[in-house]
C-alpha cells in the first residue's frame, strides 16, 4: 500500500511541523484538538534525547502537552546540559515519543486552516490553491 | 647471396613488428584506461564505510519523488548524498528544486554533469566531488540517502546536529536508527521513509 501521509502524530513530529498554507507567515506551531490520546511504550535512548534537545522548541512542546491535557507531566524550562540529568531526559523522552495523539486535528495558528487526524494519521496534505 | 636475403628477411619483419607494436600499445592504452577507470568503482569497497555505486532504481525514484511532495513540498533545495549517475537530482531538478549531488567518484561527477546539460537542468542541478562526511549539510531543506545499513546511525548524528530544524530527510532502502519516522512511501526493498528533523 503506498503511503503518503504521516504515519503517526508523536509530540516530537508535531514540533517540527509548520503550516505551509500560502500566504501564512507565522503557521507555528500548530494548535492540537485531540479526541483521543495513547500512549505507547518506546525504548529510551537517552543520548538520541539529549542530542534531540537542541532541534526542540520547548515551548511548543509544552504547549502541546496542555492541549492534550498533559500539563504538569513537563517541567515548563528545558534544564541546562541535561545530557546527565536522566530524570528530566526520561520525561522529556515520554513527552516526544510515547504520547500520540490518535483522533483529533492540527490547527494552523494563522489561518485556521484544520488537518484532520483520524487512526493517529493526520492529514497534511494541502489543496492545489493553498500551496 | 647472404646479405640480400638478410635483407629481405629485415624487410619481411618490420610491417610485423610495427603491427605488434601498435597492438601492443593499444592493449597497454586500454588496460591502462580500464584500470584508471574502474579504480574509482572499486575505491569504495576500500573505505572504512563501503557506499558502492547502486543506482536507484525507478519506483524507487517514483518514491523519493512523492516523499518530496507529501506531506507538502517543502523548501527550495535539495542535496543528494551519494548522488551516483544523478538521476535523482536531475529528477528532483526537473520538479523544480535547486538540487546538489555530492559524489566521490570523479567518472560519475562527469558524466552527471553531462547528463544535466542534456537533461536542459544544468543551471539548477550541480555536481560536487565530495566526502559526505566533510560536507556541511545546513543550507539544505531537503535531504535524500540511499545508503547502506552501517552509514545510517553517523549520518543520523550529523544530520541532526547540521539541518535547519524542520528540514526533511528522506531515506531510501536503509532507514535511521532513532529518528521517528513521518512517513513511508513504498513498500519492500523500495520503501523510502521521511522524517523531519
Amino acid at each position: 500500500m503506498l503511503l503518503s501521509r504521516i504515519l503517526n502524530m508523536r509530540l516530537i513530529t508535531h514540533n517540527m511541523l509548520t503550516s505551509h498554507v500560502k500566504g501564512v507567515t507565522n503557521g507555528y506551531p500548530l494548535i492540537i484538538e485531540a479526541t483521543e490520546v495513547e500512549e505507547k511504550e518506546v525504548d529510551f535512548n537517552p543520548e538520541f534525547i539529549s542530542r534531540m534537545m537542541s532541534r526542540i522548541e520547548w515551548p511548543a512542546l509544552v504547549k502541546a502537552m496542555e492541549w492534550i491535557g498533559k500539563k504538569d507531566c513537563l517541567p515548563e524550562e528545558p534544564i541546562e546540559n541535561c545530557e546527565k540529568d536522566n530524570d528530566f531526559l526520561q520525561k522529556a523522552h515520554h513527552a516526544l515519543m510515547e504520547i500520540e495523539v490518535i483522533t483529533g486535528s492540527l490547527k494552523c495558528p494563522e489561518s485556521g486552516r484544520k488537518f484532520p487526524i483520524s487512526n493517529g494519521i493526520p492529514n497534511m496534505l494541502l489543496n492545489e490553491d493553498e500551496v | 647471396m647472404s646479405e640480400i636475403s638478410d635483407e629481405t628477411d629485415e624487410n619481411i619483419l618490420q610491417p610485423k613488428s610495427r603491427a605488434g607494436l601498435a597492438a601492443f600499445g593499444f592493449v597497454a592504452t586500454a588496460t591502462a584506461g580500464l584500470f584508471i577507470v574502474s579504480s574509482s568503482f572499486i575505491a569504495p569497497a576500500l573505505r572504512k564505510i563501503c557506499l558502492p555505486f547502486v543506482p536507484a532504481t525507478d519506483v524507487q525514484l517514483k518514491n523519493v519523488v512523492s516523499a518530496l511532495k507529501h506531506p507538502t513540498k517543502f523548501g527550495k533545495s535539495v542535496v543528494d548524498i551519494g548522488s551516483g549517475d544523478g538521476r535523482v537530482v536531475i529528477t528532483v531538478a526537473k520538479m523544480g528544486f535547486s538540487a546538489v549531488g555530492y559524489e566521490l567518484n570523479s567518472w560519475l561527477v562527469l558524466y552527471s554533469k553531462i547528463q544535466a546539460i542534456t537533461k536542459g537542468v544544468a543551471s539548477h542541478a550541480t555536481f560536487k566531488r565530495m566526502d559526505l562526511w566533510k560536507a556541511s549539510y545546513t543550507k539544505f531543506d531537503n535531504v535524500v540517502i540511499f545508503g547502506v545499513d552501517e552509514l545510517m546511525p553517523n549520518l543520523e548524528k550529523k544530520l541532526i546536529a547540521e539541518l535547519k530544524p524542520g528540514s526533511k530527510v528522506i531515506a531510501c532502502r536503509f532507514p535511521f536508527p532513532n529518528l521517528p519516522v513521518t512517513a513511508t512511501h513504498g513498500k519492500g526493498v523500495d520503501t523510502v521513509w521521511t522524517y523531519i528533523v
